[in-house]
């Protein structure tokens, strides 16, 4: 199980007059982690009290252990002293200041934290050029490289990112995800991200989680979709139909797709992505998929704050590792020896 | 207490209620901002339901002629009542026809004046500038005097202009509670009416005229820095 100290776990209530905000949650801080739902699912008003500027919630937020808000207790750390660094829809630069005197704003209120330090984070986001500008003469683009630069350099622990993209036209945006992916890889900052473009979120997110109606209603696993390549070995069965063939894995049949003809009965190197196969319970109704093998659990090693389980999976065609997303307070019935199905939701490919 | 000016072609003038009005505009705008400034912060940001009454008991010296607050002022201001008696214990001195007494009508009758435009200013600035400014690490008072009075800096100009203008035009409240007394309490609008009273039209002409450049400067002073820092809206 991952430690509390590597969580931001909450559990928040809030009424307003047409709008109720109810969610329990633990948040790896490894990554990024992205909210996404409809406008007004209370994605921003979840953002605010985990910052601390929205003070009429009632519940927990803990910060790595530490308790920023407890209503029950009366405790509230107050959001200059929560180490959260927030970029906002709209940039919300301070006119009154120059570009340096905007960045400068929140570097000289760190308090001495450890953080990115003034030139990494001006060359990680070309802000020299900007410098001595006055802020009504930037571009949206430049303005949110500003307002990014000017929450790093504040040495937040966590970044909250409110649709720091919203506002931009589609060429600012291309513009910009660049440098956020730069910054959130160079300072290694967990980071809460709102969202609506699916664009932005795939790469950039480990984390989804989906608001609706005041409630999470999903979480997944954005870096999973990307998939991990595995191997299994297997024999090579009848072909059927153009580019697809049986093939054995231990006693099972899988159907796999081949690019080039392999005689019957070669042995065979199976790839598919770890998101190409689900793990079942052994006698799970079958239903439309490209095969099953059995398996026994070998290794169970809950990650991300409860929100996923690496599993190592002993087959017939060698071990394979999967990364299985878990509900909430999910993941105790996956133990060492406990015999499964791995389901083929989508056929391999036989290495020639 | 007395200026002189010899005007080439004039005879010698006391221009003593020049000075009055210049300590009496000065000092009363000083208080305004000090008092102002956290009560139309507090209006600004608050959901109280005691605002509108706030509101209007700051507003009424708008709408009520100054005769009637002079007259309130009076009676308050009176050694017979209980704040004047307790002034002439402290001080020795009454409040009722001294310059302290017309200090404290000007800063009543002006309230209005300095109050209003900073509210404006300070509703204008926003919760967002200081969450933002919280986010970074400022404190809420660092927050408050590096960002929301800097970003109202124009209301801050407004309303101090305002406030020193209208103590300067000050008449009926003054007339009520200072009386007419050289060196003390006569100002400038109300030396004009004597002037006027006793037929010495030079003299009115002088000092009206003086006053006329005076509220031009002040409004142009007002309108050019307002352009200059226009760009602080832009975002």
């Amino acid at each position: 199980m991952t430690k509390s100290e590597d969580c931001l776990e909450f559990s928040i209530k809030i009424e307003f007059l047409k709008f109720n905000l109810n969610v329990a949650e633990r948040i790896p801080l490894d990554g990024v982690t992205a909210l996404v739902g409809e406008s007004g699912a209370g994605k921003s008003t979840l953002l605010r009290v985990i910052a601390g500027i929205e003070r009429t919630a009632q519940g927990t937020v803990r910060f790595r252990g530490r308790t920023w808000m407890d209503s029950d207790a009366g405790v509230f750390v107050p959001a200059h002293r929560r180490a959260v660094g927030i970029v906002f829809q709209e940039g919300r630069l301070f006119s009154h200041f120059s570009v340096k005197g905007n960045l400068d704003y929140g570097f000289r209120r760190n308090r001495g934290r450890d953080g990115p330090n003034w030139d990494e984070v001006c060359s990680a986001l070309d802000l020299d050029p900007l410098m001595n500008r006055r802020v009504n003469t930037l571009s949206g683009g430049e303005q949110q490289r500003v307002a990014l630069g000017r929450a790093l350099l504040s040495a937040p622990e966590l970044l909250l990112l409110d649709e720091p993209l919203a506002s931009l036209d589609s060429d600012s945006k291309d513009e910009i995800i660049p440098y956020l992916r730069r910054v959130i890889s160079a300072f290694r900052l967990p980071a809460i991200y709102i969202s609506h473009s699916r664009e932005e979120l795939r790469t950039l997110v480990d984390n989804i989680l989906t608001v609706s109606n005041g409630k999470i209603v999903q979480r997944n696993d954005g870096a999973a979709e990307v998939g991990q390549r595995q191997l299994l070995n297997g024999i090579m069965g009848k072909p059927m139909g153009v580019g697809l063939a049986m093939c054995k894995i231990g006693g099972s049949e899988v159907m796999a797709r081949l690019e080039n003809p392999v005689a019957e009965g070669t042995k065979v190197a199976l790839a598919f992505l770890d998101t190409d196969l689900a793990v079942a319970e052994e006698g799970w109704p079958a239903q439309l998929n490209a095969g099953e093998i059995s398996a026994v659990i070998d290794r169970v090693e809950i990650g991300g704050c409860g929100h996923y389980a690496n599993l190592v999976l002993e087959t017939e065609g060698g071990p394979i590792r999967i990364k299985v997303h878990l509900r909430q307070g999910g993941g105790s019935e996956l133990v060492k020896g406990l015999r499964v199905a791995a389901v083929f939701i989508r056929p391999p490919h036989v290495m020639g | 207490m007395s200026v002189s000016a010899t005007i080439s072609g004039l005879p010698m003038l006391d221009f003593g209620s020049v000075a009055v009005t210049l300590k009496l505009a000065v000092a009363s705008t000083g208080i305004l901002m000090l008092v102002a400034t956290p009560l139309a912060w507090w209006l600004a940001n608050t959901n109280s339901r005691f605002k509108p009454l706030v509101e209007s008991i700051t507003a009424l010296s708008i709408v009520l002629p100054p005769t009637v607050l002079g007259f309130y002022l009076l009676i308050l201001f009176n050694p017979d009542s209980p704040i004047g008696a307790g002034w002439v214990k402290l001080t020795g001195d009454t409040l009722a026809f001294s310059f302290t007494g017309i200090l404290l009508a000007a800063v009543l009758h002006s309230f209005p004046f300095a109050v209003q435009p900073i509210q404006a200013a300070f509703e204008k600035v926003g919760k967002r500038a200081m969450e933002t400014a919280a986010s970074l690490g400022a404190k809420p008072l660092d927050a408050f005097f590096t960002v929301a009075v800097p970003l109202a800096k124009r209301g801050f100009l407004t309303g101090g202009v305002l406030a020193f203008s209208h103590s300067v035009g000050e008449f009926g409240v003054i007339l009520m509670v200072g009386g007419n007394i050289p060196g003390y309490t006569r100002v400038v609008s109300i030396d004009i009416y004597t002037s006027v009273e006793t037929l010495d039209y030079e003299r009115a002409h002088i000092l009206s005229l003086g006053t006329l450049a005076f509220a031009f400067a002040a409004m142009m002073l007002l309108f050019m820095i307002n352009r200059r820092y226009r760009h602080y809206d832009e975002i």
